[in-house]
């Protein structure tokens, strides 16, 4: 089978600037706007009622990011 | 499926260029709620891993769930809690179930391997900007 090589491209860069540094945001669904910020992502599912944004956490300027790694078993 | 990586605006590596991440939309979802979401992959999580939060607005109950410790570069401990949503990737044809670590913390939602690595094929190509996302082949 041929694979599908459409590339989706998003670049955050025009729509996101320091004012959302280190916030949650709502992005309309078209990615056209952001709808909302706010410091943590229960204030903001409070404040946007549309459930078609889309949430992202905008991490902060001048930091490197190492997410986490789950290694302990106590299910 | 191609991504492209995406960057944010004054976000930089040690060189001065632009960090770029794989970031891909997600929707995520738990019988009849569901939220968008822009996840990072991350091939270094052993799950997938998102704020508590948002167990809340898809109305788990956490005191119901079975806890976990998650360990991060730090090397402490964080208690959570799992439970198993559903996904969709953007522009991928089907979804999948996989377990889900809650934490209380506000960290972006970070796709990790069970699950999701075991169900798609996911090859990073930073070189030259993009990521791909395939389906296993059907044997």
């Amino acid at each position: 089978m041929k694979a599908n090589t459409r590339e989706y491209p998003r670049d955050l860069s025009e729509l996101l600037d320091a004012s959302h540094e280190n916030k949650w945001v709502a992005i309309a669904s078209d990615y056209s706007r952001v709808i909302a910020a706010a410091e943590t992502l229960r204030q903001l599912f409070r404040m946007v009622s549309d459930h078609t944004a889309v949430f992202y956490r905008v991490l902060p300027r001048g930091v490197s990011f190492a997410p986490l790694a789950a290694w302990k078993d106590e299910v | 499926m191609k991504y492209r990586y995406s960057a944010a605006s004054g976000q930089l590596n040690v060189d001065g260029r632009y960090t770029k991440r794989p970031v891909v939309e997600v929707e995520i979802s738990k019988g009849t709620q569901a939220r968008k979401f822009l996840a990072l992959i991350d091939s270094g999580a052993d799950q997938i891993i998102m704020p508590a939060a948002i167990a809340e607005v898809l109305g788990i109950d956490a005191t119901k769930c079975p806890s976990r410790t998650v360990m991060g570069v730090s090397m402490e401990g964080v208690e959570g809690f799992v439970d198993t949503l559903t996904f969709h990737i953007e522009h991928q044809a089907s979804s999948f179930t996989a377990p889900v670590i809650f934490i209380e913390t506000d960290v972006p939602v970070l796709l990790g391997r069970e699950n999701f690595f075991d169900r798609y094929r996911i090859k990073f190509e930073q070189d030259h900007d993009t990521f791909e996302i395939t389906p296993p082949p059907k044997r």
